[in-house]
């Protein structure tokens, strides 16, 4: 790679002002899939900087019993919004807006997504839906203090502005339907030749399935936020007893989308570690139908497992077994993946550099959240730790030591193709320390108290668990500070890291084969493929 | 890329008007079966006639009838996610 | 300029089937989000199949079959207005666009007057009237209300969409050789009359 003095990033590829338009409006009216990924990550990355506030206050609050720095109202509102925040505006969108709208045409060989005008509006809607959920802090009767579940009855009684933060909930539903729309449409029409199905990225795979679970499930997601606006508005009385209605019937409507939005948030997160194992490894991935099956298995079952939040609700004996058996049978194909990128390290000839630590990091973290979710699946221990911290401590481990480590992985091995320059290794291994530690001392004691009895959602609770908490909490500061060194070295690498070259990696897929950053056009002819997506020798 | 060529079969106004006809006729067949004193029988037969009725226009009017397998295919997807979630919703509600 | 971006955007990406796929994944999400309400219909139907009875007994058939007939005849209309265009009938096709835009809107016209009567006897979500009901009959006009106002929300939006069909046509951007964004809408359209046939017995024929 030749030395360069060029400093500026301007002049590089897609950067470049494109048409007549120059300045702020080229990328807010953009309509190219590379800017419209750089616009949702910047995006993503200043919610993500919002919801992890609001979550160092509430661990802030729970550094002691008794009151601590809020009212128990305010802490309410806390986690709500931590949740309205960190689920609909950064891990629902997450990988697939940014990672996946800048890699999905490169990876098939296409020029853009098959709507650009499409997945601007996305984006559009995105920030309309942010903003409005943030207004919801200010406005009318203060800020949510429900739950980012919005369970019914309290839902419709609160004085707070529930309305607002639903419908802004509903717009980012939307928005998410209009990419799922816009991938589904991509793959089928714009591989390049010689593109087979079974010749894609297993990364692209994880898209397709996510975009589909996003089109299938979201709907219902927005028909139950609009059914609550209505019964606040209108006292309509669907989910009211007083009235003739049931308020579990809520609940229902409400997983069978959130159950299989777990799934959007982590299929492309194995997506991407798909993608880094090989190159890491400088093998062939170990079993592409049965990662391309499994990924398309958990997408599909998915569906049917979403009674297993509500197994303390009063739902029928038979629908609990059913949902049970279910979950037990959706955790098989996670396993058979696991097996297979493991598979596909052994014998190879590995370099942890940051996206292959970040990916080894997820596949531990992800298989405790995983067996986690098992003891969760199971009825009896159910009743147990329903409604206490084990539960979020294994949707933290999943979600986060899931999806984010593998986001984080991601940024980091396409940070190079995406601004031409790469990161400093050095600094990134240690923000991966501080990450890693913290985020175990942080979440790992949430089991244990959990397990003890201590309920979630609470600004308060017994002495008994004063050390567990304060431990949490130095945990909380700990991946904070892995956080904050993670995104300085990414922010500052963007002006000052060395020139990248096109394939710094030595990766097969399409994207390494064009420069770094990719030119407007991406490809300037439309290669024809000959061969599988993970050719090593 | 097809750039905006209509590439099917065009259909004639006759069969428009023909499956029109028969909408109508099925429309009115299930007001006369829940007029007469049918109990459940007559719902589920009205449902069926309206499931009918919802295939005409799908088929004729909305030309799944020359679209290619993924149009047809895929359309059972949304159709067999909401049969999973009403059929699972009911293993809750009529077990109670 | 913002045109220009947006029409430049457009030039380069042409594609028939991919147009039309992505008309039809909407479509889906409209399915599960009309699913969603069928689907509290369908527990609530099954909570209270008497008061369900007895409800549907005070809309007026006459009323629903003429906007039944309405609809049909309008999904009638607009597949005309497709093939006739098809054919280079331009003529012939804005006259059938502008005939159906007038049937969603005689449709509208039907709904205001059912509605008006509901509402005019006291009969609307929590209302005093109406609370003092039976529990089944609460729901049942909750229901109503709720799924053929959101049904009835998708007819205006169609119309706004024929509006801007028309005007295509008119100008030629919709063309027999570039008639997708028409064909799109008339899928949208179908959709919405299916609904619609749905809705009908549900609401106006439960025996």
């Amino acid at each position: 790679m030749p030395a360069d003095s060029r400093n500026i990033d301007s002049d590089r590829g897609f950067w470049k002002y494109e048409g007549g338009q120059t300045g702020l409006l080229s990328w807010i009216f953009t309509t190219d899939h590379k800017r419209i990924g750089i616009l949702y990550l910047t995006s993503l990355a200043i919610f993500f900087a919002a919801g992890a506030t609001f979550g160092l206050l509430m661990r802030l609050e729970l550094i002691a019993p008794g009151r601590t720095i809020v009212s128990a109202q305010t802490y309410n509102s806390f986690f709500t919004l931590h949740g309205v925040i960190m689920i609909f505006l950064f891990i629902i969108p997450g990988i697939p807006v940014s990672l996946g709208n800048f890699l999905l045409p490169l990876q098939i060989g296409a020029r853009d997504v098959a709507f650009p005008r499409i997945n601007l509006l996305s984006w559009w809607l995105y920030i309309a839906g942010g903003i409005l959920a943030l207004l919801s802090l200010f406005t009318g009767g203060g800020p949510p203090d429900t739950g980012w579940t919005f369970y019914a009855p309290y839902s419709i009684r609160t004085g707070t502005n529930v309305t607002l933060a639903v419908f802004a909930a509903f717009v980012l539903g939307f928005s998410s339907i209009l990419t799922g729309m816009n991938f589904v449409t991509t793959i089928h029409r714009l591989r390049a030749p010689g593109m087979s199905w079974f010749r894609m990225p297993l990364f692209v795979w994880t898209l397709y399935a996510t975009a589909w679970v996003q089109v299938l499930a979201t709907p219902i997601l927005g028909i139950t936020l609009l059914l609550i606006i209505l019964e606040r508005l209108f006292g309509v009385g669907f989910f009211d007893p007083s009235k003739g209605g049931d308020p579990v019937l809520y609940q229902h409507l409400f997983w069978i989308y959130s159950h299989p939005a777990v799934y959007i948030m982590i299929v492309p997160a194995m997506g991407v570690v798909t993608e880094i194992i090989p190159v890491f490894a400088r093998r062939t991935i170990f079993g592409y139908k049965a990662i391309l099956l499994s990924s398309v298995g958990i997408a599909a079952v998915g569906f049917f497992v979403w009674g297993h939040h509500m197994f303390t609700s009063g739902i029928s004996d038979a629908s609990k077994v059913i949902f049970s058996l279910l979950t037990f049978l959706v955790a098989i194909p996670s396993g058979i993946k696991v097996f297979n990128w493991v598979a596909s390290l052994y014998k190879g000839s590995i370099r942890v550099d940051t996206p292959l630590l970040f990916t080894l990091s997820f596949i531990f973290l992800f298989c405790i959240g995983g067996f986690t979710g098992l003891i969760n699946g199971t009825m009896a221990t159910n009743i147990h730790i329903h409604g206490t911290h084990f539960i979020v401590a294994h949707f933290h481990y999943v979600m986060f030591g899931g999806t984010a480590f593998a986001f984080f992985a991601g940024l980091h091995y396409w940070f190079p193709k995406i601004f031409g320059r790469m990161y400093s290794e050095k600094r990134a291994k240690v923000a991966w320390f501080f990450l890693f530690i913290g985020f175990n001392v942080l979440y790992f004691p949430m089991f244990i108290l959990g397990w003890q009895g201590m309920p979630r959602r609470y600004y308060d609770y017994l002495p008994e668990f004063r050390n567990l908490n304060l431990l949490s909490t130095i945990g909380s500061w700990i991946l904070a500070l892995g956080l904050i060194l993670l995104f300085t070295n990414l922010i500052r690498s963007i002006k000052r890291g060395e020139i990248a070259g096109s394939n710094p990696w030595k990766g097969t897929t399409l994207e390494w084969t064009v420069p770094s950053p990719p030119p407007v056009e991406n490809f300037e002819e439309i290669p024809v493929v000959t061969h599988g997506p993970y050719t090593y020798e | 890329m097809e750039h905006g060529k209509t590439v099917h079969t065009i259909s004639g106004f006759r069969t428009y008007i023909v499956t029109w006809i028969a909408l109508v006729i099925l429309a009115a067949a299930s007001i006369l079966v829940t007029s007469l004193d049918t109990g459940a029988a007559g719902m589920v037969i009205a449902l069926v006639i309206a499931s009918v009725k919802a295939a005409l226009i799908l088929y004729f009017f909305m030309h799944l009838r020359y679209e290619k397998w993924f149009f047809r295919l895929a359309f059972l997807l949304p159709i067999v996610a909401f049969a999973f979630f009403i059929s699972f919703t009911f293993l809750d509600i009529l077990y109670r | 300029m913002i045109e220009n971006i947006l029409n430049k955007a457009a030039e380069k990406h042409g594609d028939y089937t991919g147009s039309k796929m992505g008309m039809w994944i909407f479509l889906y999400t409209e399915m599960l989000l009309f699913g969603g309400m069928f689907l509290v219909y369908a527990v609530y139907r099954f909570h209270y199949p008497q008061e369900f009875h007895l409800a549907s007994e005070e809309l007026d058939i006459t009323i629903g079959s003429i906007n039944t007939l309405i609809l049909l005849t309008s999904s009638l209309t607009m597949a005309l207005s497709i093939a006739a265009l098809q054919k280079g009938k331009k003529q012939l096709s804005l006259v059938l666009q502008v005939v159906t835009m007038l049937l969603g809107a005689a449709f509208l016209a039907n709904k205001y007057v059912e509605w008006g009567a509901k509402i005019h006897h006291g009969i609307y979500p929590n209302s005093e009237t109406l609370l003092s009901q039976s529990k089944g009959s609460i729901i049942f006009f909750g229901l109503y209300f709720v799924m053929t106002g959101i049904h009835g929300l998708h007819v205006l939006i169609g119309m706004g969409v024929f509006l801007f069909m028309i005007v295509f046509t008119v100008r030629g951007s919709v063309s027999p050789v570039n008639i997708v964004k028409l064909e799109n809408s008339g899928l949208y359209w179908h959709f919405v009359d299916i609904v619609w046939v749905y809705l009908f017995p549900l609401f106006y024929l439960i025996t």
